[in-house]
Protein backbone atom coordinates (compact mmCIF):
# COMPACT_ATOMS: atom_id res chain seq x y z
CA UNK A 1 0.00 0.00 0.00
CA UNK A 2 1.03 3.28 -0.77
CA UNK A 3 2.30 5.97 1.88
CA UNK A 4 -1.17 8.71 2.33
CA UNK A 5 1.64 11.41 2.13
CA UNK A 6 3.70 10.27 -1.05
CA UNK A 7 2.53 13.43 -3.08
CA UNK A 8 2.82 16.26 -0.16
CA UNK A 9 6.37 14.19 0.08
CA UNK A 10 7.14 14.48 -3.73
CA UNK A 11 6.54 17.90 -3.81
CA UNK A 12 8.86 18.90 -1.21
CA UNK A 13 11.65 16.50 -2.72
CA UNK A 14 10.97 18.23 -5.70
CA UNK A 15 11.68 21.89 -4.11
CA UNK A 16 14.62 20.78 -2.44
CA UNK A 17 15.90 19.28 -5.72
CA UNK A 18 14.70 22.21 -7.83
CA UNK A 19 16.43 24.51 -5.14
CA UNK A 20 19.81 23.11 -5.62
CA UNK A 21 19.14 23.50 -9.39
CA UNK A 22 18.98 26.99 -8.44
CA UNK A 23 22.18 27.56 -7.00
CA UNK A 24 23.54 25.69 -9.36
CA UNK A 25 22.35 27.93 -12.20
CA UNK A 26 23.26 31.00 -10.58
CA UNK A 27 26.63 30.31 -10.97
CA UNK A 28 26.54 29.23 -14.94
CA UNK A 29 23.78 32.22 -15.10
CA UNK A 30 21.26 29.56 -16.74
CA UNK A 31 17.62 31.03 -16.21
CA UNK A 32 16.05 30.09 -13.02
CA UNK A 33 13.17 28.53 -12.50
CA UNK A 34 10.10 29.80 -10.67
CA UNK A 35 8.89 26.73 -9.08
CA UNK A 36 6.30 28.11 -6.59
CA UNK A 37 4.23 28.40 -9.28
CA UNK A 38 3.88 25.55 -10.94
CA UNK A 39 3.50 23.64 -7.66
CA UNK A 40 0.36 26.16 -6.96
CA UNK A 41 -1.38 24.92 -9.81
CA UNK A 42 -1.00 21.87 -8.63
CA UNK A 43 -3.62 21.64 -5.99
CA UNK A 44 -5.98 24.68 -6.43
CA UNK A 45 -8.73 23.26 -4.00
CA UNK A 46 -10.20 21.02 -0.88
CA UNK A 47 -9.98 17.70 -2.65
CA UNK A 48 -6.51 16.06 -1.11
CA UNK A 49 -3.86 14.84 -3.81
CA UNK A 50 -4.26 11.46 -4.62
CA UNK A 51 -2.38 9.93 -2.21
CA UNK A 52 -4.08 11.36 0.59
CA UNK A 53 -7.92 10.41 -1.28
CA UNK A 54 -8.81 6.96 -0.07
CA UNK A 55 -8.55 7.85 3.46
CA UNK A 56 -12.19 9.33 4.15
CA UNK A 57 -13.37 5.99 2.77
CA UNK A 58 -11.51 4.22 5.03
CA UNK A 59 -12.11 5.79 8.65
CA UNK A 60 -15.80 6.35 7.30
CA UNK A 61 -16.20 10.38 7.60
CA UNK A 62 -17.41 12.80 5.17
CA UNK A 63 -15.05 15.69 4.07
CA UNK A 64 -17.01 19.37 3.94
CA UNK A 65 -15.21 20.03 0.55
CA UNK A 66 -17.43 23.73 -0.11
CA UNK A 67 -15.65 25.35 3.12
CA UNK A 68 -14.48 29.03 3.33
CA UNK A 69 -12.90 30.31 6.20
CA UNK A 70 -14.74 31.56 8.93
CA UNK A 71 -18.25 30.61 7.54
CA UNK A 72 -18.85 26.60 8.48
CA UNK A 73 -21.50 25.85 6.64
CA UNK A 74 -23.88 24.66 9.39
CA UNK A 75 -23.87 27.91 11.35
CA UNK A 76 -23.81 30.09 8.27
CA UNK A 77 -27.17 31.47 8.77
CA UNK A 78 -25.43 33.60 12.13
CA UNK A 79 -23.97 35.81 9.55
CA UNK A 80 -27.03 37.82 8.76
CA UNK A 81 -28.14 37.37 12.44
CA UNK A 82 -27.82 38.76 15.69
CA UNK A 83 -28.67 35.19 16.96
CA UNK A 84 -26.07 33.12 19.15
CA UNK A 85 -26.66 29.15 18.63
CA UNK A 86 -25.60 26.31 21.37
CA UNK A 87 -23.77 23.53 19.22
CA UNK A 88 -20.74 20.95 20.44
CA UNK A 89 -17.87 21.29 19.06
CA UNK A 90 -13.92 19.96 19.14
CA UNK A 91 -11.72 22.63 18.97
CA UNK A 92 -8.20 21.65 17.00
CA UNK A 93 -5.11 24.24 17.02
CA UNK A 94 -2.60 22.87 15.25
CA UNK A 95 1.14 24.54 15.17
CA UNK A 96 4.30 23.90 13.01
CA UNK A 97 6.98 25.46 14.70
CA UNK A 98 10.66 26.28 14.27
CA UNK A 99 9.82 26.45 10.60
CA UNK A 100 11.69 29.95 10.74
CA UNK A 101 15.01 27.49 10.84
CA UNK A 102 14.13 26.70 7.19
CA UNK A 103 15.42 30.75 6.21
CA UNK A 104 19.01 29.80 7.24
CA UNK A 105 19.17 26.83 4.47
CA UNK A 106 16.97 27.80 1.37
CA UNK A 107 15.40 30.64 -0.73
CA UNK A 108 12.32 31.76 -0.43
CA UNK A 109 10.93 30.48 -3.28
CA UNK A 110 11.45 26.46 -2.01
CA UNK A 111 10.77 27.86 1.72
CA UNK A 112 7.11 28.60 -0.14
CA UNK A 113 6.54 25.48 -1.51
CA UNK A 114 8.04 23.91 1.62
CA UNK A 115 5.71 25.74 4.04
CA UNK A 116 3.15 25.45 1.35
CA UNK A 117 2.65 21.79 1.36
CA UNK A 118 3.20 21.20 4.49
CA UNK A 119 0.40 23.39 5.60
CA UNK A 120 -1.86 22.00 2.49
CA UNK A 121 -0.96 18.28 3.59
CA UNK A 122 -2.71 19.87 7.42
CA UNK A 123 -5.61 21.00 5.79
CA UNK A 124 -6.28 18.28 3.42
CA UNK A 125 -6.07 15.86 6.36
CA UNK A 126 -8.45 17.55 8.47
CA UNK A 127 -10.93 17.97 5.61
CA UNK A 128 -10.52 14.11 4.90
CA UNK A 129 -11.04 13.80 8.18
CA UNK A 130 -14.58 15.37 8.24
CA UNK A 131 -13.13 18.60 9.51
CA UNK A 132 -13.58 22.25 9.25
CA UNK A 133 -10.63 25.08 8.69
CA UNK A 134 -11.85 27.72 10.71
CA UNK A 135 -8.50 29.92 10.49
CA UNK A 136 -5.27 29.82 9.16
CA UNK A 137 -2.67 31.16 11.76
CA UNK A 138 0.78 31.56 10.23
CA UNK A 139 2.02 28.35 9.12
CA UNK A 140 -0.92 26.63 11.11
CA UNK A 141 -4.03 25.87 11.68
CA UNK A 142 -7.25 26.66 14.11
CA UNK A 143 -10.03 23.42 12.79
CA UNK A 144 -13.21 22.59 14.14
CA UNK A 145 -14.59 19.25 13.91
CA UNK A 146 -18.10 18.89 14.18
CA UNK A 147 -21.61 20.10 13.04
CA UNK A 148 -25.39 19.55 12.57
CA UNK A 149 -24.52 16.18 10.29
CA UNK A 150 -21.98 14.71 12.33
CA UNK A 151 -21.95 12.32 15.63
CA UNK A 152 -20.24 13.96 18.50
CA UNK A 153 -18.10 10.57 18.85
CA UNK A 154 -17.14 10.78 15.13
CA UNK A 155 -16.44 14.25 15.53
CA UNK A 156 -13.82 12.84 18.41
CA UNK A 157 -12.57 10.42 16.39
CA UNK A 158 -12.15 12.49 12.96
CA UNK A 159 -10.21 14.97 15.21
CA UNK A 160 -7.98 12.19 16.98
CA UNK A 161 -7.03 10.73 13.44
CA UNK A 162 -6.42 13.60 11.56
CA UNK A 163 -4.06 15.19 14.07
CA UNK A 164 -2.24 11.63 14.86
CA UNK A 165 -1.63 11.22 11.00
CA UNK A 166 -0.57 14.62 10.19
CA UNK A 167 2.08 14.55 13.81
CA UNK A 168 3.50 10.96 12.16
CA UNK A 169 3.64 12.48 8.96
CA UNK A 170 5.90 16.02 10.49
CA UNK A 171 7.58 13.28 12.67
CA UNK A 172 8.83 10.82 10.54
CA UNK A 173 8.43 11.40 6.74
CA UNK A 174 9.51 15.38 6.82
CA UNK A 175 11.99 14.48 9.20
CA UNK A 176 13.35 12.00 7.08
CA UNK A 177 13.30 14.24 4.28
CA UNK A 178 15.38 17.07 6.07
CA UNK A 179 17.59 14.38 7.67
CA UNK A 180 18.81 13.47 3.93
CA UNK A 181 19.23 16.90 3.47
CA UNK A 182 21.49 16.72 6.82
CA UNK A 183 18.99 19.25 8.81
CA UNK A 184 18.00 17.75 11.82
CA UNK A 185 15.11 19.27 13.91
CA UNK A 186 14.27 22.12 11.64
CA UNK A 187 9.90 20.98 11.92
CA UNK A 188 7.81 19.95 14.35
CA UNK A 189 3.76 20.22 15.52
CA UNK A 190 2.23 21.08 19.05
CA UNK A 191 -1.49 20.22 18.70
CA UNK A 192 -4.40 21.19 21.00
CA UNK A 193 -7.40 19.52 20.97
CA UNK A 194 -10.56 20.09 23.31
CA UNK A 195 -14.01 18.79 23.38
CA UNK A 196 -17.15 21.36 23.97
CA UNK A 197 -20.40 20.06 24.74
CA UNK A 198 -23.95 21.69 23.56
CA UNK A 199 -24.28 23.64 26.45
CA UNK A 200 -20.63 24.68 27.26
CA UNK A 201 -20.36 26.21 23.44
CA UNK A 202 -21.93 29.16 22.04
CA UNK A 203 -22.01 30.20 18.39
CA UNK A 204 -21.88 33.70 16.97
CA UNK A 205 -20.51 35.94 14.39
CA UNK A 206 -17.61 38.17 15.25
CA UNK A 207 -16.70 41.06 13.95
CA UNK A 208 -18.52 43.76 11.64
CA UNK A 209 -19.64 43.31 8.28
CA UNK A 210 -16.60 41.98 5.55
CA UNK A 211 -14.55 41.45 8.62
CA UNK A 212 -16.43 39.06 10.32
CA UNK A 213 -16.22 35.43 10.70
CA UNK A 214 -18.89 32.62 12.48
CA UNK A 215 -17.00 31.70 15.46
CA UNK A 216 -17.16 29.63 19.14
CA UNK A 217 -17.10 31.43 22.49
CA UNK A 218 -16.15 28.59 24.81
CA UNK A 219 -13.82 27.83 27.31
CA UNK A 220 -12.70 24.47 25.64
CA UNK A 221 -11.74 26.15 22.89
CA UNK A 222 -9.61 28.30 24.61
CA UNK A 223 -8.40 25.86 26.27
CA UNK A 224 -7.54 23.90 23.03
CA UNK A 225 -5.51 27.10 22.12
CA UNK A 226 -3.59 27.25 25.75
CA UNK A 227 -3.51 23.31 25.77
CA UNK A 228 -1.32 23.41 22.22
CA UNK A 229 0.96 25.30 23.99
CA UNK A 230 1.35 22.94 26.80
CA UNK A 231 2.04 20.44 24.38
CA UNK A 232 5.50 18.87 23.78
CA UNK A 233 7.68 18.49 20.08
CA UNK A 234 5.30 16.77 18.19
CA UNK A 235 2.80 16.10 21.01
CA UNK A 236 -0.85 16.20 21.09
CA UNK A 237 -2.30 17.66 24.36
CA UNK A 238 -6.33 16.94 24.63
CA UNK A 239 -8.84 17.71 27.40
CA UNK A 240 -10.67 15.67 29.76
CA UNK A 241 -13.37 15.75 27.86
CA UNK A 242 -11.91 14.44 24.87
CA UNK A 243 -11.03 11.45 27.35
CA UNK A 244 -14.11 10.74 28.71
CA UNK A 245 -15.96 10.60 25.47
CA UNK A 246 -13.91 8.92 23.19
CA UNK A 247 -13.98 5.57 24.98
CA UNK A 248 -10.12 4.42 24.12
CA UNK A 249 -8.05 2.38 26.57
CA UNK A 250 -6.82 4.47 29.08
CA UNK A 251 -2.68 3.82 28.45
CA UNK A 252 -2.80 6.20 25.89
CA UNK A 253 -2.86 9.16 27.74
CA UNK A 254 -0.15 10.64 30.18
CA UNK A 255 -0.33 13.48 32.70
CA UNK A 256 1.23 16.34 30.94
CA UNK A 257 4.76 17.66 32.19
CA UNK A 258 6.45 20.75 31.09
CA UNK A 259 10.58 20.92 30.15
CA UNK A 260 11.42 20.83 33.57
CA UNK A 261 9.63 17.63 33.99
CA UNK A 262 6.78 18.63 36.28
CA UNK A 263 3.51 17.84 35.86
CA UNK A 264 0.80 20.39 34.73
CA UNK A 265 -2.09 18.50 35.82
CA UNK A 266 -4.62 20.83 35.41
CA UNK A 267 -5.23 23.14 32.61
CA UNK A 268 -8.06 25.18 34.23
CA UNK A 269 -9.01 25.92 37.57
CA UNK A 270 -11.91 27.37 39.13
CA UNK A 271 -11.59 26.69 42.64
CA UNK A 272 -15.16 28.60 43.60
CA UNK A 273 -16.75 26.21 41.08
CA UNK A 274 -14.33 23.16 42.56
CA UNK A 275 -13.48 23.19 38.53
CA UNK A 276 -10.22 21.21 37.57
CA UNK A 277 -10.14 20.28 34.46
CA UNK A 278 -7.53 18.04 33.56
CA UNK A 279 -5.09 18.01 30.31
CA UNK A 280 -3.55 14.99 28.94
CA UNK A 281 -0.68 14.06 26.36
CA UNK A 282 -2.38 11.85 23.57
CA UNK A 283 -0.70 8.45 22.49
CA UNK A 284 -0.61 9.15 18.81
CA UNK A 285 1.50 6.11 17.65
CA UNK A 286 -0.21 3.72 20.08
CA UNK A 287 -3.61 5.03 18.55
CA UNK A 288 -2.51 4.97 15.21
CA UNK A 289 -1.92 1.27 15.30
CA UNK A 290 -4.14 0.45 17.57
CA UNK A 291 -6.73 1.77 14.74
CA UNK A 292 -4.35 0.10 11.95
CA UNK A 293 -3.58 2.86 10.35
CA UNK A 294 -0.19 2.91 10.58
CA UNK A 295 0.80 0.90 8.05
CA UNK A 296 -1.62 2.12 5.61
CA UNK A 297 -0.09 5.94 6.06
CA UNK A 298 3.64 4.18 5.85
CA UNK A 299 3.90 0.67 4.38
CA UNK A 300 7.21 -0.34 5.08
CA UNK A 301 6.13 -0.51 8.37
CA UNK A 302 3.43 -3.33 7.86
CA UNK A 303 3.62 -6.17 10.62
CA UNK A 304 5.85 -4.62 12.32
CA UNK A 305 4.11 -3.17 15.02
CA UNK A 306 1.87 -6.48 15.25
CA UNK A 307 2.10 -7.48 19.07
CA UNK A 308 1.73 -3.89 20.15
CA UNK A 309 -1.85 -3.38 19.59
CA UNK A 310 -3.94 -2.78 21.77
CA UNK A 311 -6.82 -4.60 23.31
CA UNK A 312 -9.59 -2.89 24.65
CA UNK A 313 -11.30 -3.38 28.03
CA UNK A 314 -14.20 -6.35 27.41
CA UNK A 315 -14.96 -7.53 30.95
CA UNK A 316 -18.77 -6.59 31.72
CA UNK A 317 -20.83 -8.69 34.17
CA UNK A 318 -24.36 -8.42 34.11
CA UNK A 319 -26.74 -11.28 33.54
CA UNK A 320 -28.00 -10.22 30.14
CA UNK A 321 -24.71 -10.07 29.15
CA UNK A 322 -24.14 -13.82 30.24
CA UNK A 323 -27.21 -14.82 28.60
CA UNK A 324 -26.15 -13.54 25.28
CA UNK A 325 -22.69 -14.80 25.36
CA UNK A 326 -24.06 -18.44 26.43
CA UNK A 327 -26.35 -17.86 24.00
CA UNK A 328 -24.46 -17.29 21.07
CA UNK A 329 -21.38 -18.86 21.64
CA UNK A 330 -23.42 -22.15 21.61
CA UNK A 331 -23.85 -22.15 18.14
CA UNK A 332 -20.16 -22.02 17.39
CA UNK A 333 -19.06 -25.47 15.62
CA UNK A 334 -15.25 -24.83 15.49
CA UNK A 335 -12.87 -26.83 13.69
CA UNK A 336 -9.16 -26.65 13.35
CA UNK A 337 -7.24 -29.35 11.01
CA UNK A 338 -3.79 -30.67 12.16
CA UNK B 1 -11.42 -8.63 -7.02
CA UNK B 2 -12.40 -12.05 -8.80
CA UNK B 3 -13.72 -12.10 -12.46
CA UNK B 4 -17.48 -12.33 -11.77
CA UNK B 5 -18.01 -10.26 -9.18
CA UNK B 6 -21.03 -7.81 -9.41
CA UNK B 7 -19.48 -5.11 -8.12
CA UNK B 8 -22.67 -3.67 -7.26
CA UNK B 9 -23.83 -6.17 -5.21
CA UNK B 10 -20.52 -6.82 -3.85
CA UNK B 11 -20.33 -2.83 -2.39
CA UNK B 12 -24.15 -3.18 -0.91
CA UNK B 13 -22.96 -6.14 0.90
CA UNK B 14 -19.96 -4.15 2.59
CA UNK B 15 -21.90 -1.06 3.39
CA UNK B 16 -24.23 -3.17 5.24
CA UNK B 17 -21.17 -4.56 7.10
CA UNK B 18 -19.66 -1.21 7.73
CA UNK B 19 -22.71 0.47 8.69
CA UNK B 20 -23.69 -2.62 11.74
CA UNK B 21 -20.15 -2.64 12.64
CA UNK B 22 -18.80 0.62 12.88
CA UNK B 23 -15.28 -0.38 13.59
CA UNK B 24 -14.51 -2.16 10.05
CA UNK B 25 -13.63 0.01 7.44
CA UNK B 26 -13.36 -1.51 3.47
CA UNK B 27 -9.51 -1.83 1.64
CA UNK B 28 -9.29 -0.65 -1.76
CA UNK B 29 -6.46 -1.82 -3.37
CA UNK B 30 -6.44 -0.33 -7.40
CA UNK B 31 -9.61 1.28 -6.78
CA UNK B 32 -11.29 -2.68 -6.18
CA UNK B 33 -12.18 -3.62 -2.75
CA UNK B 34 -10.05 -6.40 -1.21
CA UNK B 35 -11.00 -7.02 2.25
CA UNK B 36 -12.40 -5.31 5.43
CA UNK B 37 -10.26 -4.67 8.86
CA UNK B 38 -10.19 -2.66 11.75
CA UNK B 39 -12.67 -3.10 14.94
CA UNK B 40 -14.58 -5.90 15.52
CA UNK B 41 -17.26 -5.26 18.00
CA UNK B 42 -18.93 -8.61 19.15
CA UNK B 43 -22.68 -7.19 19.73
CA UNK B 44 -25.45 -9.57 20.86
CA UNK B 45 -28.90 -8.08 22.24
CA UNK B 46 -26.83 -4.58 22.46
CA UNK B 47 -24.38 -6.64 24.87
CA UNK B 48 -20.89 -5.62 23.30
CA UNK B 49 -19.44 -9.57 24.12
CA UNK B 50 -16.23 -8.78 23.24
CA UNK B 51 -13.88 -6.77 20.97
CA UNK B 52 -11.56 -8.32 17.93
CA UNK B 53 -9.56 -6.97 15.75
CA UNK B 54 -9.94 -8.39 12.18
CA UNK B 55 -9.19 -8.72 8.67
CA UNK B 56 -12.07 -10.23 6.06
CA UNK B 57 -10.61 -10.56 2.88
CA UNK B 58 -13.34 -11.07 -0.36
CA UNK B 59 -12.96 -14.32 -1.81
CA UNK B 60 -12.37 -14.43 -5.04
CA UNK B 61 -15.44 -16.83 -6.04
CA UNK B 62 -17.87 -13.99 -4.11
CA UNK B 63 -20.43 -14.76 -2.95
CA UNK B 64 -20.10 -18.71 -4.15
CA UNK B 65 -16.56 -18.88 -1.48
CA UNK B 66 -16.72 -18.18 2.36
CA UNK B 67 -14.92 -15.73 3.68
CA UNK B 68 -11.69 -15.84 5.14
CA UNK B 69 -11.37 -14.19 9.05
CA UNK B 70 -8.12 -13.47 10.61
CA UNK B 71 -7.74 -12.14 13.85
CA UNK B 72 -4.74 -9.73 13.96
CA UNK B 73 -3.73 -8.14 17.36
CA UNK B 74 -2.89 -11.79 18.74
CA UNK B 75 -5.87 -11.97 21.96
CA UNK B 76 -6.40 -15.58 20.87
CA UNK B 77 -3.38 -17.75 20.75
CA UNK B 78 -2.58 -19.52 17.19
CA UNK B 79 -2.76 -22.47 18.63
CA UNK B 80 -5.22 -25.60 16.97
CA UNK B 81 -7.22 -26.03 20.67
CA UNK B 82 -8.56 -22.21 19.96
CA UNK B 83 -9.53 -23.11 16.46
CA UNK B 84 -6.64 -20.66 14.79
CA UNK B 85 -4.44 -21.42 12.36
CA UNK B 86 -0.54 -19.49 12.78
CA UNK B 87 -1.39 -17.17 10.48
CA UNK B 88 -4.42 -15.69 12.87
CA UNK B 89 -6.92 -17.37 10.24
CA UNK B 90 -10.18 -18.57 12.68
CA UNK B 91 -11.54 -21.68 11.92
CA UNK B 92 -15.25 -21.22 11.82
CA UNK B 93 -16.62 -24.11 11.51
CA UNK B 94 -15.96 -27.94 9.88
CA UNK B 95 -14.72 -28.17 6.21
CA UNK B 96 -18.03 -29.33 4.51
CA UNK B 97 -20.18 -27.06 6.31
CA UNK B 98 -18.73 -23.93 4.59
CA UNK B 99 -18.56 -25.47 1.90
CA UNK B 100 -22.48 -26.10 1.72
CA UNK B 101 -23.12 -22.24 3.05
CA UNK B 102 -21.21 -20.91 0.04
CA UNK B 103 -22.57 -23.29 -2.42
CA UNK B 104 -25.55 -21.73 -1.84
CA UNK B 105 -23.99 -18.53 -2.07
CA UNK B 106 -23.51 -16.23 0.99
CA UNK B 107 -22.85 -12.62 1.44
CA UNK B 108 -19.97 -11.45 3.69
CA UNK B 109 -22.63 -9.66 6.11
CA UNK B 110 -24.30 -13.10 6.55
CA UNK B 111 -20.89 -15.11 6.78
CA UNK B 112 -20.21 -12.49 10.05
CA UNK B 113 -23.74 -12.98 11.29
CA UNK B 114 -23.97 -16.49 10.97
CA UNK B 115 -19.93 -18.01 11.53
CA UNK B 116 -17.85 -15.05 12.97
CA UNK B 117 -20.21 -13.62 15.38
CA UNK B 118 -20.56 -17.21 17.62
CA UNK B 119 -17.22 -17.88 16.63
CA UNK B 120 -15.66 -14.92 18.32
CA UNK B 121 -18.59 -15.02 21.16
CA UNK B 122 -16.93 -18.23 21.95
CA UNK B 123 -13.24 -17.34 22.73
CA UNK B 124 -14.77 -14.77 24.45
CA UNK B 125 -16.46 -17.57 26.70
CA UNK B 126 -13.26 -19.65 26.30
CA UNK B 127 -11.09 -16.58 28.22
CA UNK B 128 -13.82 -16.82 30.70
CA UNK B 129 -14.52 -20.45 31.26
CA UNK B 130 -11.03 -21.90 30.12
CA UNK B 131 -13.64 -24.15 27.63
CA UNK B 132 -15.91 -23.57 24.61
CA UNK B 133 -19.43 -23.40 25.19
CA UNK B 134 -20.24 -24.59 21.45
CA UNK B 135 -19.52 -28.12 19.83
CA UNK B 136 -15.81 -28.57 18.48
CA UNK B 137 -15.21 -30.80 15.90
CA UNK B 138 -12.17 -33.41 16.30
CA UNK B 139 -8.75 -31.78 14.47
CA UNK B 140 -8.49 -34.90 12.79
CA UNK B 141 -10.46 -34.85 9.78
CA UNK B 142 -11.27 -38.14 9.37
CA UNK B 143 -12.74 -38.22 13.12
CA UNK B 144 -14.11 -34.56 12.43
CA UNK B 145 -15.62 -35.93 9.23
CA UNK B 146 -17.27 -38.88 11.37
CA UNK B 147 -18.76 -36.31 14.12
CA UNK B 148 -19.87 -34.12 11.54
CA UNK B 149 -22.14 -36.82 9.77
CA UNK B 150 -23.27 -38.58 13.03
CA UNK B 151 -24.49 -34.64 13.47
CA UNK B 152 -25.93 -34.13 10.35
CA UNK B 153 -27.85 -37.93 10.38
CA UNK B 154 -28.72 -37.65 13.91
CA UNK B 155 -27.74 -40.97 14.45
CA UNK B 156 -24.49 -42.89 15.44
CA UNK B 157 -25.32 -46.05 12.84
CA UNK B 158 -22.45 -46.24 10.78
CA UNK B 159 -24.34 -49.01 8.40
CA UNK B 160 -27.37 -46.11 8.40
CA UNK B 161 -24.48 -43.36 7.18
CA UNK B 162 -23.12 -45.26 4.80
CA UNK B 163 -26.24 -46.35 2.85
CA UNK B 164 -27.21 -42.68 2.91
CA UNK B 165 -24.19 -41.46 1.81
CA UNK B 166 -24.66 -43.95 -1.32
CA UNK B 167 -28.15 -42.78 -1.60
CA UNK B 168 -27.15 -38.94 -2.38
CA UNK B 169 -24.04 -40.05 -4.85
CA UNK B 170 -26.68 -42.74 -6.91
CA UNK B 171 -27.57 -40.91 -10.34
CA UNK B 172 -30.48 -43.25 -10.97
CA UNK B 173 -32.11 -41.84 -8.09
CA UNK B 174 -35.39 -39.64 -8.74
CA UNK B 175 -37.29 -36.93 -6.59
CA UNK B 176 -39.92 -39.96 -6.19
CA UNK B 177 -37.22 -42.26 -4.47
CA UNK B 178 -38.15 -44.12 -1.30
CA UNK B 179 -35.74 -43.09 1.64
CA UNK B 180 -32.77 -45.20 2.50
CA UNK B 181 -33.98 -45.74 5.78
CA UNK B 182 -36.27 -48.26 5.42
CA UNK B 183 -39.13 -45.90 6.59
CA UNK B 184 -40.79 -46.92 3.20
CA UNK B 185 -41.43 -43.10 3.35
CA UNK B 186 -40.42 -41.07 0.66
CA UNK B 187 -37.24 -38.94 0.80
CA UNK B 188 -38.43 -35.96 0.07
CA UNK B 189 -40.74 -36.52 2.96
CA UNK B 190 -38.33 -38.14 4.98
CA UNK B 191 -34.16 -37.76 5.66
CA UNK B 192 -34.16 -35.18 2.67
CA UNK B 193 -34.72 -31.89 5.73
CA UNK B 194 -31.54 -33.61 7.39
CA UNK B 195 -29.28 -34.28 5.04
CA UNK B 196 -30.82 -33.05 1.77
CA UNK B 197 -27.70 -30.12 2.07
CA UNK B 198 -24.91 -32.88 1.42
CA UNK B 199 -25.57 -33.11 -1.91
CA UNK B 200 -24.46 -29.78 -2.54
CA UNK B 201 -20.89 -31.49 -1.92
CA UNK B 202 -18.76 -32.52 -4.58
CA UNK B 203 -19.60 -35.87 -5.82
CA UNK B 204 -15.49 -36.65 -4.89
CA UNK B 205 -16.22 -35.88 -1.53
CA UNK B 206 -19.14 -37.72 -0.75
CA UNK B 207 -17.24 -41.02 -2.66
CA UNK B 208 -13.99 -40.45 -0.11
CA UNK B 209 -17.01 -40.15 2.78
CA UNK B 210 -18.13 -43.36 2.01
CA UNK B 211 -14.49 -44.91 1.74
CA UNK B 212 -13.93 -44.17 5.37
CA UNK B 213 -16.63 -46.30 6.86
Amino acid sequence: MENYYSDYIATINGALKNSKTKSFSRMTGSPEIRLSNSFLNESIDLTPLRSLRNISDQIRLKPIINQRLGQHPDFIHLRTSKQTENHYIVSVFIDITNSTGLFKKYDLDTILVITNTIQRAAIHTCVACGGYIERLQGDGLFVYFGGKSISKDDAIRGALIATSMFTYFVKNDLQAIFQNEGVEDIISTKIGVDFGNDDEVLWFKAGIGECSEITTLSLHTSLASKMMGNAPKHGIVVGENIKNRAALTPDLYDLVKNSKGEVKRYIYEDRNKNLHYTQFTFDWSKFLIANKLLDEINSTNTGRYLNQSINPPTIVNSKGYDDALNKTSANNSPWAKE
Amino acid sequence: MGEGINPEILMEDLYDVVEKHSGLHINFIDGFPDSLSGRFDVTVDNYCLGVFSVIIKIPKRYPFEFPAIYETDFRIPRINDRHMYPDGKCCLDFDFNLRILAKKGISIFNAIEVKAIPFFADQVFFEKHNHFNGREYSHNFKLAMKEYFVNKFESDNEVLIKTGLRFLTDRNKSKDSICFCGSRKKFSDCHKLKIGDLSLLDAGILEFAQSIY
